[in-house]
């Protein structure tokens, strides 16, 4: 029986979730090869470590979404079914100046009545715009919503200028971008992921990273780190030839199906080989090119200095046109430290991303509002992650493209070319689940056609 | 400002109205007053504090929230209770539960004189189920949003007080009570279907005897003739 070679390039999440979904379903005898070109699989999953302390805090993806109240949900059923422990994630208050605003009452003692009012006005309107139903299967926009409509005209429309901060600050740091940089759709579901109807959020026990080693133990593969893919062209007998840089020297080699799961910046550097598949990558990066972006600083204490003023996994902070305060800590069970992780996104993320480590560390301390200013006291340690244009500000792009399309540029010369990200659907590890196994379901369908032709 | 309200039907409860940065202060005293109602658990949540046991709750809180928030603990309370009530009834019927259990699979003459009090605890059962049925949209229902502070209040008593996972329980628990009565009136139905089956054999087995009988008769006297 024919032996079918499958290349992956990206050994992040998308190329893992490929190769995992490709294995689990084949019908025919599959060779994987997986190229990364770090020294490490896991991509924006990163589960990092402090010197000072065995402590642990996510410098990546921060948390996953838990979809299965509405429907059936992939990514929660495999991390269950790889055995992982999660703990729930959840905050609802935004500190605005030295305020914690948690709650409607919250808000109308600290904005005014009118701004609080205006807040309801705009949470019925969204939830009128974008169901728990509607956000679940993500077709919102393409059916209710006016082609081309951008999140800061729904903004706009909020009457009271304190309220129209308040949801600008409390999304900012997951949108990842500016409201005039996004879609419609994608800054009201970024809204609404904050009402538990519409999704809840959990993280690994451990560490979101157990999400990697859990996969990689179960692929069974080639994987070849620090191999970075440069090129990618028509090889003999209509399969496709890639060129992988290691160590100073080209190493080529040939596969049936070639799976290039990469965000679109790191799509971009990559050389597309003939007129048609070059032409047909660049539409695709063209229209997929909304880079957003994250900065991550995380900041040990030996002592968890902010409980019980700070009481959930997060909140939102004012500072840096709205970012997030994980406290990191709740990952753990019984740890005694304290790790307290900042999540900018947008123009911030990309400004700051310039400083220095140290000066972003003390623009974190800086940030902490008046009640826990103390916390310098108690500093150990800090790390920065820089992740520019890790994710799309506008996944889909403005108008969505058929799915099929999206995931096979170019299917006329090139058939055995796919691509996977999350940048396809919602710019998140479900989104990136979906596209996985949507180009796994289609190679595994392929390679049993061609054997029953054969046949 | 404090006050304690001890009505007939709910938990003792004490209000204290205060500022935000005053309740941590007040904390201990409260929880220790409310540990003479039973074991307690406590939550402090966006500048207000809830204290509680079985027997009491004490409330710390803003006073333009006192009222919100007070509604929100008293319903939590009177929800953990009925939830108690029902799960002190199902507890209450094992027992029974294993003294009956045998007679899902066999059932004899001498058991028909259980059959009442068998039709009483399955009746009791479904009794249950129907508590548990009233209250079970109460205690897993969705939150608010946006909230108020006397929603999340709610919902941190009810994540809290595991009130969902304990009606999934006793759901779990009503189900086996209702089986096994299920195939307890199953088997009482057949054997007296049965026994009324024996006596009517019984009845037919006599009657085509007599005429067997009769038929007799009737031959032998014909052939006398």
């Amino acid at each position: 029986m024919r032996t079918w070679r499958v290349a992956i390039v990206g050994g992040g999440p998308g190329g893992l979730m490929t190769a995992h979904a490709v294995l689990r379903d084949a019908r025919a005898p599959v060779e994987l090869t997986i190229y990364e070109a770090s020294e490490r699989l896991g991509g924006k999953v990163l589960t990092g470590s402090f010197d000072r302390l065995p402590a642990r805090y996510e410098a990546g993806a921060a948390e996953f979404y838990d979809y299965s109240a509405v429907g059936p949900d992939p990514l929660r059923e495999l991390v269950e079914d790889l055995g992982l422990p999660i703990v729930r994630m959840g905050g609802a208050a935004l500190v605005s100046g030295d305020r914690m605003v948690a709650n409607v009452d919250d808000i109308r003692d600290t904005l005014g009545a009118e701004a609080a009012d205006a807040l309801v006005e705009f949470d019925r309107a969204a939830r009128d715009a974008v169901g728990p139903r509607d956000f679940y299967r993500g077709d919102v926009a393409a059916t209710t919503m006016p082609a081309g409509a951008r999140f800061d005209v729904a903004l706009a429309r909020i009457a009271h200028p304190a309220a129209r901060r308040y949801v600008e600050q409390l999304v900012h740091s997951d949108l990842a971008t500016e409201p005039a940089r996004t879609s419609l759709a994608y800054g009201l579901d970024n809204y609404l992921m904050n009402d538990p109807s519409y999704l809840r959020l959990y993280a690994i026990e451990g560490g979101n990273e157990r999400l990697i080693a859990g996969l990689d133990a179960r692929i069974r593969a080639t994987r070849r780190l620090r191999h970075r893919v440069g090129r990618i062209d028509a090889g003999a007998k209509g399969r496709l030839r890639v060129t992988a840089s290691h160590a100073g020297r080209d190493d080529r080699e040939e596969y049936d199906f070639v799976v290039v799961a990469l965000p679109v910046e790191h799509l971009k550097t990559i050389e597309f080989g003939g007129a048609g598949l070059a032409g047909a990558l660049r539409r695709h990066v063209a229209h997929h090119d909304h880079p957003a972006h994250y900065l991550r600083i995380t900041i040990l204490f030996d002592r968890p200095f902010w409980r019980p003023g700070l009481h959930d996994s997060f909140c939102m902070l004012d500072r840096f046109g709205g970012c997030c305060l994980y406290d990191e800590s709740v990952r753990d069970a019984g740890a005694t430290h304290g790790a307290l992780g900042w999540l900018l996104g947008g123009d911030a993320a990309v400004e700051l991303g310039r400083l220095a480590d140290e000066d972003l560390v003390a623009a974190a301390l800086d940030s902490l509002p008046g009640f826990l200013a103390h916390g310098r006291r108690h500093v150990l340690e800090g790390r920065v992650h820089r992740w520019p244009g890790a994710v799309s500000a506008m996944p889909g792009g403005l108008v969505r493209l058929p799915v099929d399309r999206c995931h096979q540029p170019e299917p006329v010369e090139h058939p055995g070319l796919f691509l996977v990200g999350d940048y396809l659907f919602d710019s998140t590890l479900n989104g990136v689940l979906d596209s996985a196994e949507h180009v796994a379901g289609w190679i595994t369908d392929l390679t049993a056609t061609r054997l029953e032709a054969v046949a | 400002m404090t006050h304690v309200d001890t009505p007939t039907t709910e938990p003792e409860l004490l209000v204290v109205e205060a500022r935000p940065e005053e309740v941590a202060g007040l904390s201990a005293a409260a929880i220790a007053w409310v540990a003479a109602g039973g074991p307690v658990q406590s939550i402090a949540l966006h500048g207000a504090a809830v204290a509680w046991s079985p027997g009491r709750a004490a409330i710390l809180v803003a006073a333009e929230r006192v009222e919100a928030v007070r509604a929100a603990v008293l319903e939590f309370c009177r929800h953990d209770r009925d939830l108690r009530a029902i799960e002190a009834d199902v507890a209450a019927g094992w027992p029974d539960i294993e003294a009956d259990a045998p007679l899902a699979f066999e059932f004899r003459d001498r058991d028909m004189d259980r059959r009442a009090g068998l039709g009483e605890r399955f009746r009791r059962s479904v009794a249950l189920r129907a508590r548990l049925a009233r209250l079970a949209p109460h205690l897993d229902r969705p939150p608010l949003h946006p909230p108020t502070l006397a929603s999340q209040v709610g919902e941190r008593l009810r994540e809290r007080g595991r009130l969902a996972e304990r009606a999934g329980f006793l759901d779990g628990q009503l189900a086996v009570h209702e089986r096994v009565y299920d195939l307890c009136g199953q088997r009482a139905s057949d054997w007296a279907i049965a026994r009324r089956s024996r006596g009517l054999e019984w009845a037919i087995v006599v009657l085509l005897a007599v005429e067997t009988v009769l038929i007799l008769v009737d031959l032998l006297a014909a052939g006398g003739t």
